[in-house]
């Protein structure tokens, strides 16, 4: 028990010395992280929205979770949890006997630069994801292998694709991890390859149902590649897990020397554990961690190689946009990375002379958190939570009131810009979190910008707002709005504030809407939530309106859920058995 | 009794080494350049775009 017991133990520490301010009383709002008190059911949720379904299915589990536990300990459970995990299951990779090399890999798995630049992004869906490969590898080698684990691998699928990404992450890693045994596993193959398209049909459908929409603007491709860090050109930052494409969330011990310190010695330990893993593993088990590492590095330096090839795919192909912020794949990189840095720590650690080799030992398994200490409190207080301010709760009441009495459609959100730098959120840059506060389905600005140069968004819909905003005024704005199937517009008077300081003051944006036509249901000192007149002339055609297609997006939400339910159901039986064994023996 | 010892020191050891690599690290961090310059509007910085 006291051995079994430490990874999950120091996998505890660690995410607790990582989060820091973020596990206090409020929410974390960083770049794409929003979570809200309540975050209400609505239909975009399932994908019939005209943006893109980035958080499908990750909105609707949440709004699902939120009706039984509140959204500020929801977050905190999902962030905490999933570096616990993360650190327990790549702790498991190591096999044998002692501490260390369990230790070693479960610290690098935790603390390493993907982890910290996707948690500063906000990207919880894909550390998710990335908590649960060791689990769903290790599981898929078992069921190569003849086990009956097919339940407990498509309930790690579920769990690590509640975004496209983290579904086509963790998917790559089971068919690998089951293709890797050849032909004897070919029965358990078409069942793995079979779960991961179940589980991941709600995206894919929703995706496809928007149609030409799916295609992306090529432009963000150089935008979205590896960058480098400090000294470490971009396929070295890569090689370290590193090289996100925003400067803003690196962490400055990247930036300086430390960076390339790090790289070496991480390198280094890593070609310790070759000789180790390549004597006791056996091979398929390396062909099923090889083989995702190599895919996911190539994907992750593929927009930084070869910019007119990914830039032609995300043009011409739909679902190819997923490709464009590829250090995303460095995921699948990070299983093998931190198992060989364990390894080769064991082996360093194993000299004859014992006490400087504990010593070594005890160095190595904390050189991840020493190089990178930045990491730690939060990353270094860029994780506080906050509590949102209390205006919200009103305008939310207005809003609701006014759905009560019969008026409908969607919120649109002013100023018509992606990102927020509010005050309460202590200046940090965070998605507009009005959309998920106020509990209608909202039409927000998906025009990406990065260091003032433009990425188009996909959404049609947005498109058209933008041109009304451009070149309408008052009477003939507020029903054109209507017939985009605009119901509310709620204006954020600081976001409008900030933009105009910025020198930010076009028309386009809606920073200076005036609606001298619609009820004002709320005006205070950071909001005004306007009910519009209602459409004349009905609502423009929808996705919604493509009925065939709405059945195909039922039956991929039904295919997911029969799944997990299947899945769940599978593994309580097995327990059930396995619970009855000894009794009956 | 003297391999525990043994072991704790050298344990003790290692932490020390890891503290001393931190303290070293953080020094040469808060010299370190600052953030990027951000817009209100972006989602992000990097070079390619500057």
């Amino acid at each position: 028990m006291g051995l079994r017991a430490a990874p999950p133990l120091w996998s505890a520490v660690l995410a607790v010395l990582m989060l820091g301010g973020a596990l206090g009383p409020g929410y974390v709002l960083t770049y794409d992280m929003v979570w809200v008190p309540e975050l209400t059911m609505r239909g975009d949720f399932w994908g019939t929205g005209s943006s893109l379904p980035r958080a499908v299915p990750s909105d609707l589990v949440v709004a699902l979770l939120d009706e039984v536990v509140p959204g500020m300990l929801l977050q905190k459970a999902v962030l905490l949890g999933s570096l616990v995990l993360a650190g327990t299951g790549a702790a498991r990779l190591v096999r044998g006997p002692g501490l260390v090399g369990p230790l070693a890999v479960a610290t690098l798995y935790v603390w390493n630069p993907f982890v910290v630049e996707r948690l500063g992004i906000g990207h919880w869906p894909l550390l998710m994801t990335y908590a649960s490969l060791p689990w769903i590898h290790l599981c898929a080698r078992r069921l190569a292998s003849g086990e009956r684990v097919l339940p407990q691998l498509v309930l790690w699928l579920a769990f690590a694709s509640l975004s496209p990404v983290g579904g086509l992450v963790a998917g790559v890693l089971a068919v690998a991890g089951v293709a890797a045994s050849g032909r004897e596993a070919v029965r358990p193959l078409t069942w793995v390859t079979g779960a991961v398209a179940a589980v991941n049909a709600p995206w894919i459908v929703a995706g496809a149902i928007h149609g030409s929409g799916t295609v992306s603007d090529p432009a963000a491709v150089a935008l979205f590649a590896a960058q480098g860090e400090g000294v470490l050109p971009p396929w070295a930052a890569v090689l370290g897990l590193g090289g996100i494409w925003n400067a803003e969330v690196v962490p400055a011990s990247r930036t300086a020397w430390v960076g390339l310190a790090a790289l070496v010695l991480v390198a280094a330990v890593c070609v310790a554990g070759v000789r180790p893993w390549r004597r006791d593993a056996a091979r398929a088990d390396q062909v099923a961690l090889v083989v995702p590492a190599v895919l996911g590095l190539v994907l992750a330096v593929a927009g930084v190689v070869t910019p007119g090839g990914v830039g032609w795919l995300v043009a011409h192909v739909p679902g190819a946009g997923l490709l464009r912020d590829g250090t995303r794949f460095l995921a699948l990189a990070a299983p093998l990375q931190a198992l060989l840095f364990g390894l080769g720590v064991a082996r360093l650690a194993a000299v004859p002379a014992r006490t400087p080799g504990v010593a070594l030992g005890t160095a190595l398994v904390l050189a991840p958190v020493a190089l990178m200490p930045d990491g730690a409190l939060g990353i270094t207080g860029r994780l506080d939570a906050v509590d949102f301010p209390e205006e919200y709760a009103t305008a939310r009441q207005a809003l609701e009131t006014s759905r009560e009495a019969g008026h409908e459609g969607d919120v649109l959100l002013l100023p018509f810009t992606s990102y927020r730098r509010p005050a309460w959120n202590d200046g940090r840059r965070t998605l507009d979190p009005l959309g998920r506060y106020l509990p209608a389905d909202y039409l927000a600005s998906d025009t990406l910008v990065v260091s003032g140069r433009e990425i188009a968004g996909e959404d049609l819909r947005a498109g058209r707002v933008t041109a009304h905003l451009a070149t309408l005024d008052a009477g003939e704005l507020e029903q054109a709005l209507a017939d985009e199937g605009i119901g509310w517009v709620v204006a954020d008077r600081a976001a409008s504030d900030a933009l105009a300081a910025d020198g930010v003051d076009d028309d386009r944006y809606g920073t200076e809407v005036a609606l001298p036509g619609a009820e004002v249901l709320h005006r205070g000192s950071l909001l005004t939530v306007w009910a519009l007149p209602p459409s004349e002339g009905g609502a423009a055609p929808s996705p919604a309106d493509r009925r065939p297609l709405l059945v195909l997006l039922v039956l991929a939400w039904s295919m997911a859920a029969g799944t997990v339910v299947a899945a769940g159901l599978g593994l309580a039986r097995s327990l059930t058995r396995s619970r009855q064994m000894p009794r009956d023996g | 009794m003297q391999r525990m010892i043994g072991g704790i020191v050298a344990v003790v050891v290692g932490f020390v080494l890891a503290g001393l690599t931190t303290v070293g690290v953080v020094n040469t961090v808060s010299s370190a350049p600052s953030q990027p310059d951000q817009n209100v509007m972006d989602y992000g910085t990097n070079q390619v775009a500057e």
